[in-house]
């Protein structure tokens, strides 16, 4: 599983820490601030230069607070300007995530490199086996030539001495779908056509170059209006936060919350809706069924894949079940989604239900913003709790389980089969599904290996979270 | 006996949201070299977050220094330090 802390991720959350402290303190110009004081003309930088660095987190804040490199028209428009205009907007329309530029290190070519390690030994076995003859000695070292490299990797495998390494471009190495590659002057676009809003190349840049648009600035205001705002927290919340559930829950009304719903409990919605949707279409003679409520897989379908759309469930996901539960009972309120996921905000520009979308790293810098304290809040009661089965969706393997608990009493042929991570490989496999099946009739696909508690928005350690929700289950 | 060096890391709501989450694995990630001597606690709040001077969140504690910005790799730097300090008095006592 993935782990997403590193110091360019820290950066970026302090950006976000500091836009909501802004907001807190009303005080419009320290927003302009933020750059400067995170890095002081006497401090150190972590490119050729603070000015530079002052540069790139303009454009931190300036996602931080809903816009993309893409929004600005005039370079000398102040952070405090794009707040104000923040502060404007009514509904999200843009959610695309942006490249910062400046920020992107224009990383060479995926290539295969010779490094020091290289004896210039006799054997030769890297000129040998390569293919197309693209390797020469110079000054007793191997050299590729790169314009006869094919990347075949043959060289690698073959070195004793470990000498050829694989030199990567981590954002389009993660992208299962080719969405990012390289412009004219070497830098990385993002193909809207082609993304899914995984998320996954916000996380593997080493130099946090790819940001989304947070939501952060319109829900906060929406939280300081009268209408009533209510949160939905996703089943994966367990472990995002120090504290226990019912902690977290009094935390998110301490915030201004009027109501928190549990999305464990439209999950347990989903599962009964789902098996009831698997038993009729496999008895109608489908071969097999695959789930839906992962977004960014369901963006995948519907972009890359559209030869097995057909067997996709048509249950709508745990969010939307929630967020139709809210809308029933409330109908004014304005709903806000909370998780671990980017390609939610997709789902959620869809659907009449969901007004907005933050992620527990958004929620987190809220939270510290307004200097609640998770573990000092006293415990909510929650009315209703979702079962077991529910709350489990936030791993890999739960919607499956969730299923076998509906036919637990009952005779049936499920055979479950899970894709544990969207790549490359795994989209292809699926391509074929839709011709030649995949060896069961109920298909899960999680776009996160591990599921929604290694989405690109979570705060924990995927390992540690997962176990904490294995001990609430047992529970519930 | 080997000498323990203790390290607590601090989980109010600042220091997991900035990276203490990820440290809650801390035991599973030390190098085999230090499984054992090392005694990892968690604390409600080291409060330490409001003095800017401190530095950067997440905080925590090795043998009582200070440590900010704290990650897996310079806790480990710092119980090495430490050990290996301690390990040469370790050899004229035991």
């Amino acid at each position: 599983m993935k782990q997403y802390d590193n110091q360019a991720n820290r950066i970026r959350k302090e950006v976000l820490v500091r836009v909501a402290r802004a907001f807190f303190s009303e005080e419009l110009r320290a927003i302009d601030r933020i750059p400067i004081d995170m890095r002081p003309r006497s401090g150190e930088s972590s490119r050729c230069c603070v000015y530079k660095d002052r540069e790139v987190l303009k454009y931190r804040a300036m996602a931080a607070l809903g816009f993309g490199v893409e929004d600005e028209t005039d370079e000398l428009t102040s952070l405090h300007e794009y707040y104000e205009k923040a502060q404007q907007r009514t509904c999200v329309k843009d959610i695309g995530l942006t490249v910062i530029d400046i920020a992107c290190h224009a990383c060479q070519k995926s290539r295969y490199v010779i490094t020091d390690t290289c004896r210039g030994c006799l054997g030769r076995a890297c000129q040998t086996n390569c293919p197309k003859d693209a390797i020469e000695i110079v000054n007793g070292r191997a050299v590729i030539d790169s314009g006869k490299c094919v990347d075949c990797g043959l060289c690698m495998k073959a070195c004793p001495y470990n000498a050829v390494v694989r030199s990567p471009v981590p954002c389009e190495e993660i992208c299962p779908v080719n969405a990012v590659s390289k412009d004219e002057t070497g830098r990385e676009i993002i193909d809207q056509e082609k993304c899914i809003s995984c998320g996954q190349c916000t996380r593997a840049c080493p130099f946090a170059a790819i940001q989304e648009r947070s939501q952060m600035i319109d829900v906060l205001g929406r939280l300081k209006e009268d209408r009533p705002v209510v949160a939905m927290l996703a089943p994966s919340v367990i472990g995002q936060f120090p504290g226990n559930l019912e902690q977290i829950i009094t935390a998110l009304r301490r915030l201004g919350f009027d109501a928190v719903e549990e999305v464990a409990t439209g999950a347990d919605e989903t599962a009964r809706r789902e098996a009831a949707e698997w038993k009729e279409r496999i008895e109608s003679g489908d071969a097999f069924m695959t789930t839906s409520c992962c977004p960014a897989y369901v963006e995948a379908v519907r972009k890359h894949i559209p030869e097995i759309g057909k067997f996709v469930s048509h249950t709508p996901s745990p969010m939307a079940i929630s967020a139709g539960f809210v809308r029933e009972t409330s109908p004014d309120a304005v709903t806000v989604f909370i998780g671990p996921c980017m390609a939610k905000r997709v789902e959620a520009l869809q659907s009449s239900d969901v007004d907005y979308v933050l992620t527990f790293e958004e929620l987190g810098a809220m939270l510290i913003a307004a200097g609640i304290d998770v573990q000092e809040c006293e415990a909510a009661v929650i009315d209703e709790p979702a079962e077991a089965a529910g709350r489990g969706f936030a791993v890999s393997g739960g919607v499956t389980g969730a299923i076998q608990t509906q036919f637990a009493d009952q005779e049936n042929n499920l055979q479950p089969v899970g894709f544990d991570g969207l790549d490359k490989k795994a989209l292809l496999q699926l391509k074929m599904a839709a011709t030649r099946g995949c060896g069961g009739n109920f298909v899960e696909v999680m776009c996160c290996e591990g599921g929604c508690m290694s989405g690109p928005g979570v705060l924990s350690n995927p390992k540690t979270a997962a176990r904490q929700l294995n001990a609430l289950l047992k529970d519930s | 006996m080997d000498k323990i060096v203790d390290v607590e890391i601090c989980t109010g709501t600042t220091c997991f949201v900035m990276g203490a989450g990820h440290l809650m694995s801390l035991a599973e990630e030390l190098p085999e070299r230090l499984k054992g001597s090392v005694s990892i606690r968690f604390a409600r709040c080291l409060g330490v977050c409001s003095v800017p001077d401190n530095g950067r969140p997440p905080f925590a504690t090795v043998n009582g220094a200070l440590i900010e910005n704290a990650s897996v790799e310079n806790l480990v730097a710092a119980c090495d330090l430490l050990l290996s300090g301690e390990k040469g008095m370790n050899y004229e006592t035991v």
